[in-house]
């Protein structure tokens, strides 16, 4: 899917003005139906490989394809979900959810009806006629997720979606996330949270990483500016996974650690980088 | 969460199953059910304690405003300059019961619709076409800031000079208040659009007609309504000063007349007629707005 990527951005003005390399090298193949976690320091080009993919930037140098088709336009193939939910704010819940028919003119009808349906799935069927600034953060995200769901697309792109919800609201979010997911076919791609250099220092688990163990199949773990991809990890915990409990899936650990290893080390030399500045 | 819900404007609230105290109440949801009720009175007897405050307090501001006029009114004052309440009452009922008053009347609300709708049509073509290119917005923002920065007022001779004593050049000017603020505003709304929003929804395939009905212009929409609701005594201020400066015809020159005769009550009356007609376009925009924006929360509701 990814060949050779690169992406440069030019900074600053007049004689200050130059070109930095966000991404570099970015050599990834994604397979049909699979679960794909990006992890890495902040500025480490992630959200940027995703928005490639989502065709909303152009690589620099390299090759995006999706199948055999080069991603040289914004790809209406694939959902995309950003850490805001991005419901349209006049639109009742239900209407929102079923926006993505009503653009491709599925009838009235058959497109309530399936909103009605898909928001059953995740317990909403009771606020469809709710505007989104009635709802909770956590309803409005899982309307979100509804809505990119029911539009069908083969390939999802999630940039840190869960971003701005509380623990409790999180998980029951992967929760549902994995089991919308299940059986479905789809490929996801996930972008998790953002780390600033200060994550090195704080010792406590990041629920980023344990985010992405819990969800994937594998973790692309990113270096710090410029981005490359420093390691991809398998994540072979067998399915369907416990969310609320899966620090105690037997082999969580063996898993955990080296993530959390390769991701400390790039945290480091950005929280360095940052100290050299300040 | 339905449960809890209510309706803060309503004035009855149905209770007639419910019994009226806790320890009458046999089940636990009949004694939810009571404290519910009893919430819902509450709110409803204080927002009505606080409505009747409202109105008395306007009341009583309006009416030593009045008796102020009144009791200064050759006390203070020269009559002959401010005239009086009563006086201007008097003026009023005169004005209206003229032959040719609804005439007067007629030109000016047509110069004001006519003006409002070009104004309001014009800003907001203008602001569309703009919105799509960032480089075309770059190569008229001066100019704009130019015509902008110009006092209309300025302008009045030069239409008048152009366009005749007739309506046309009144319909211009009122177009030329409305014109600036509708686009300006709607500018702003439509460059205040998420860049999120607008990339997600183009990812699920929207095309450009979709994206500037579905997504653009609903999200401009509060700028827009607001630069309705500003423009409406922009309109009346446009007509009425072509009328001072040119013509005979129109509420502006029936209040020109006057101040020339030194007819202060008439020219109060002439004011009033126009501050009438201002408020009723403007509480119709604002039932407008109320069934538009209906999906926003309370608090950000632009009106009073």
């Amino acid at each position: 899917m990814l060949r050779n990527v690169q992406k440069a951005f030019v900074t600053g003005r007049g004689r200050d003005r130059r070109a930095a390399l966000a991404v570099q090298d970015v050599s990834l193949e994604i397979q049909p139906g699979e679960f794909v976690s990006f992890i890495g320091p902040s500025g480490c080009g992630k959200s940027t490989v995703l928005n490639m993919l989502a065709g909303l930037e152009r690589a620099s140098a390299g090759e995006v394809r999706q199948g055999a088709s080069p991603i040289d336009r914004v790809n209406t193939n694939v959902g995309y979900m950003t850490q805001d939910d991005n419901l349209l704010p006049w639109r009742t819940l239900a209407r929102n959810v079923e926006f993505p028919l009503e653009i491709r003119g599925v009838p009235r009808r058959t497109r309530a009806a399936e909103a009605r349906r898909i928001l059953a799935q995740v317990g909403l069927e009771r606020y469809g006629d709710y505007y989104p600034h009635q709802l909770s953060g956590g309803m409005r995200k899982r309307g979100a997720l509804v809505r990119t769901l029911l539009a069908d697309d083969p390939v999802i792109l999630m940039d840190e979606p869960f971003g701005p919800l509380d623990a409790q609201n999180r998980r029951m979010l992967q929760d549902q996330l994995l089991h919308l997911w299940s059986n479905s076919g789809k490929t996801i791609v996930f972008v998790t949270h953002e780390h600033d250099g200060l994550a090195a220092v704080r010792p406590f688990v990041t629920h980023d990483l344990v985010e992405a163990v819990t969800l994937s199949d594998r973790i692309v773990v990113f270096t710090s500016a410029p981005g490359t991809i420093k390691r991809v990890h398998t994540v072979d915990l067998p399915r369907p996974r416990d969310v609320f409990r899966i620090h105690e899936t037997p082999g969580f650990d063996e898993i955990y650690n080296p993530v959390w290893d390769d991701l400390r080390e790039e945290i480091a030399k950005v929280a360095s980088v940052e100290r050299q500045a300040s | 969460m339905k449960a809890l819900a209510y309706d803060a404007d309503a004035e009855v609230v149905d209770a007639s199953d419910a019994p009226a105290s806790i320890e009458g109440a046999a089940t636990a949801d009949e004694r939810h059910q009571v404290v519910l009720d009893k919430e819902v009175r509450a709110h409803v007897g204080r927002a009505r304690r606080q409505l009747i405050q409202v109105n008395v307090g306007r009341l009583a501001v309006f009416a030593a405003f009045i008796g102020f006029w009144q009791w200064s009114s050759d006390r203070l004052v020269d009559r002959l300059f401010v005239s009086d309440p009563l006086s201007v009452a008097r003026a009023f009922r005169d004005l209206v019961t003229d032959d040719d008053f609804f005439f007067h009347l007629r030109f000016t609300l047509s110069e004001v619709g006519a003006g409002y709708g070009l104004g309001v049509g014009l800003g907001l073509t203008c602001a569309l076409a703009l919105s799509f290119s960032h480089v075309a917005q770059r190569i008229f923002h001066p100019f704009l800031i130019i015509f902008y920065s110009i006092p209309k007022v300025a302008l009045a001779p030069l239409i008048i000079m152009w366009f005749g004593l007739g309506m046309k050049s009144k319909v211009l000017l009122a177009m030329a208040f409305v014109f600036f603020v509708v686009f300006m505003n709607t500018l702003a709304g439509i460059n205040a659009v998420s860049k999120d929003l607008v990339n997600v929804s183009r990812v699920m395939g929207v095309n450009r007609r979709q994206l500037i009905r579905k997504i653009i212009l609903p999200s401009a929409f509060p700028y827009i309504v607001m630069s309705l609701h500003i423009t409406v005594p922009l309109a009346m201020v446009g007509a009425i000063l072509g009328e001072f400066l040119a013509g005979n015809r129109g509420i502006g020159y029936l209040i020109n007349a006057a101040s020339n005769q030194y007819n202060s009550a008439r020219v109060f009356a002439g004011i009033i007629v126009v501050l009438m007609i201002v408020l009723v376009m403007s509480s119709a925009i604002g039932l407008v707005e109320k069934r538009v924006l209906r999906w926003r929360p309370e608090s950000t509701r632009t009106s009073f």
